[in-house]
């Protein structure tokens, strides 16, 4: 069935707002705003925004180090998460968990994970939740091509198919883990193949058309909310940037990089709903001009507000 | 000098059709057991020379190592060729291998493989071989005995005339200007999205038409093919609008998904008549991918054609050779 043109542009907005929280967030770590490390989600916004499009609110995401994307597509506020990049009172986390601890379990939201693919069992262990409380919440496990291969990835899979738990793995394949490309650290091409050894379907999405992800996380969705198990999803994808902040990426040809720039997913689908009439030129900078007040606003909350004090450093802290 | 090409397409069923159907998973490590079995096959043949596209998984290369290319008569190599990572390296390494002269090409993939590979050749006999259940233009045989075919093409040890016949094909003209073609069929979807690419929400099937319709093969030509079978050698076409008609037939549409549809309008086609897309705004997908986008500004029409590739028919050059003694010491 067609997808309802304002979910269509709820999409683009929601990729938009992705885009102008990371680019303001990589202008502030620049400029010595932000401590720790963050890693920003530029280029793959289609992947979060197109699967995550398909939840309820009190359906799950487990993240990954690379997630405020899968955040604000989740409906995280930004002026608590920036609140918490800026290691603020008010963020998240109290402005002690930073960009790569932040969860929000009145959305669903449950956490960031720095260490790669730590999020694979607690997301099994999500759908094993929702299987013994009796509800169809499902949840999308966000992880990349490196955490592909370590052994959660197989373990964490493994046991939700025996399961058959509603768990969607999405893999971010960007193709490079850290500096490693997928070329040297895969002996496959395509990690979707992998869903064969363990019994469920696994399907490769071109991660920068987020009607694609839409379509193939949909059916994916359903599947687990009918009892029929897990499915892998490879959506194929880029990050513009570093891996993190500060990493100049040097070691990625330029042919690549251009190459990438030239499929930027916004790009894709701001002009295939200008082309069907589905959004104006005038939406396009209206949807831009909110984006970029909402950011202004988050930065301004989180430059207000206070640091943790000194004294409370213990508190909240349980391990 | 003899010479065979080989085109392996590395990104053939991946697709969605795995969770919304019972599609098969060829994974590419399969595909390099069947293309050293292409490769084996065609060398014993006697063949001077094969050639073999490059790819970003490096099928070839792979292929090559398991078998050890001192163990190989023939001269084999990859082709000396910049790959861009898409279908459009499959059109660029037939391209190529026409100018290279090789006498036959076996193509290993879907439906979009071959179309891919059509659009740049058709008149070098191909030998499609399937790496899937969705597809109906390469065929699903063991592919030693492929290889084997290829290599008596390309020798000329057959006469073709028996063997090979030339496939049907659909162009598509957007605006006056030819833009694209199928080798299958071309379904116009009431979709304004390429999206996931594949086909499987029959709900927006608006109209199909196609080359063949087998009542054999699945996919959207199984739904004319259970009303009017129409062979790959038959000179006609069909067309079909969908909807609520007086037909009604029920047909595999997708791998293990066979279902009732209903059928408004059914014509054959001659060849050079055209069929104008007046369903917009559309998709249109071709030989089972979604491919092209229909505003209503847009004037699109289908033109079927007889001037495809050259197909060779593996069982029968296999028997021709021999009866010709070709196997005998």
């Amino acid at each position: 069935m067609p997808v309802a043109k304002e979910k269509l542009l709820d999409l683009y907005r929601t990729m938009v707002r992705i885009r102008r929280f990371e680019e303001r967030v990589s202008e502030e770590f620049a400029a010595g705003n932000i401590p720790g490390s963050v890693h920003v989600y530029i280029g793959e916004e289609a992947v979060a925004t197109g699967a995550i499009a398909h939840l309820r609110k009190d359906d799950y995401i487990m993240s990954t180090h690379r997630g405020h994307g899968h955040l604000v597509a989740k409906g995280g506020k930004m002026n608590l998460m920036m609140a918490e990049l800026f290691a603020k009172q008010t963020g998240y986390c109290l402005g002690k968990g930073g960009s790569m601890h932040i969860a929000d379990l009145d959305i669903g939201m449950l956490g960031a994970a720095g260490i790669v693919g730590s999020g694979i069992p607690i997301a099994t262990g999500a759908g094993l939740s929702a299987r013994i409380r009796g509800t169809d919440q499902v949840t999308i496990c966000f992880f990349g091509d490196g955490a592909s291969n370590i052994g959660r990835f197989h373990e964490g899979i493994n046991m939700a198919s025996i399961w058959k738990l509603p768990v969607i793995f999405l893999c971010e394949n960007n193709l490079w883990a850290v500096s490693v490309p997928t070329s040297t650290s895969l002996a496959i091409q395509d990690i979707a193949d992998r869903g064969v050894a363990y019994g469920i379907p696994g399907v490769v999405v071109d991660g920068q058309d987020v009607m694609a992800v839409y379509e193939a996380v949909g059916e994916a969705v359903t599947r687990a909310k009918k009892g029929e198990g897990p499915t892998l999803v490879e959506a194929k994808t880029y990050r513009y940037r570093g891996h993190f902040e500060g990493d100049a990426g040097t070691y990625r040809p330029r042919e690549e990089i251009e190459k990438w720039l030239a499929r930027d997913p916004i790009n894709i689908f701001r002009e295939q709903l200008t082309k069907t009439q589905m959004l104006t030129e005038k939406q396009v900078a209206e949807i831009d001009k909110e984006a970029l007040e909402e950011v202004a606003k988050a930065v301004q909350f989180a430059k207000e507000s206070p640091f943790p004090k000194p004294e409370e450093t213990l508190d909240n802290v349980y391990a | 000098m003899s010479k065979v090409g080989i085109i392996a397409n590395p990104a053939s069923g991946k697709d969605i059709r795995r969770l919304v159907a019972y599609a098969s998973v060829t994974n590419n490590v399969e595909k390099t057991n069947i293309l050293r079995r292409i490769i084996l096959g065609i060398d014993a043949t006697g063949i001077d020379e094969i050639l073999m596209m490059p790819d970003y998984f490096g099928l070839g290369r792979r292929a090559l190592d398991g078998i050890g290319v001192k163990n190989i008569r023939a001269n084999t190599s990859i082709m000396d060729m910049a790959i861009n990572f898409t279908s459009e390296d499959s059109t660029l390494a037939a391209k190529l291998m026409s100018r290279l002269e090789v006498g036959c090409i076996v193509t290993l993939g879907g439906d979009g493989t071959n179309r891919d590979v059509a659009k740049s050749n058709r008149t070098i006999p191909l030998v499609p071989l399937s790496t899937g259940t969705n597809n109906v233009f390469p065929v699903m045989t063991e592919s030693t005995s492929a290889g084997i075919a290829a290599g008596i093409i390309a020798r000329g040890i057959v006469s073709g005339k028996k063997v090979i016949k030339t496939h049907k094909r659909l162009v598509v003209i957007k605006n006056d200007v030819e833009i694209d073609m199928a080798l299958i069929d071309a379904v116009v979807l009431d979709q304004l999205f390429i999206g996931s690419r594949a086909i499987w929400q029959l709900s927006e099937v608006k109209e199909i038409v196609c080359t063949r319709a087998e009542p054999n093969n699945i996919g959207m030509t199984c739904i004319g093919g259970n009303l009017h079978p129409l062979e790959s050698d038959d000179e006609h076409g069909l067309h079909l609008k969908l909807g609520k008609g007086n037909l009604k037939v029920k047909a595999a549409v997708l791998p293990g998904m066979v279902t009732e549809v209903g059928v408004k309008e059914l014509k054959t086609l001659e060849p050079g008549e055209d069929v104008e897309v007046r369903h917009k705004p559309s998709v249109i997908a071709l030989d089972g991918e979604r491919e092209i986008t229909v505003t209503p500004a847009d004037r699109v029409k289908i033109r079927l054609q007889r001037d495809g590739p050259p197909v060779v028919n593996i069982e029968k050059t296999i028997k021709e050779a021999v009866a010709k003694g070709f196997f005998r010491n």
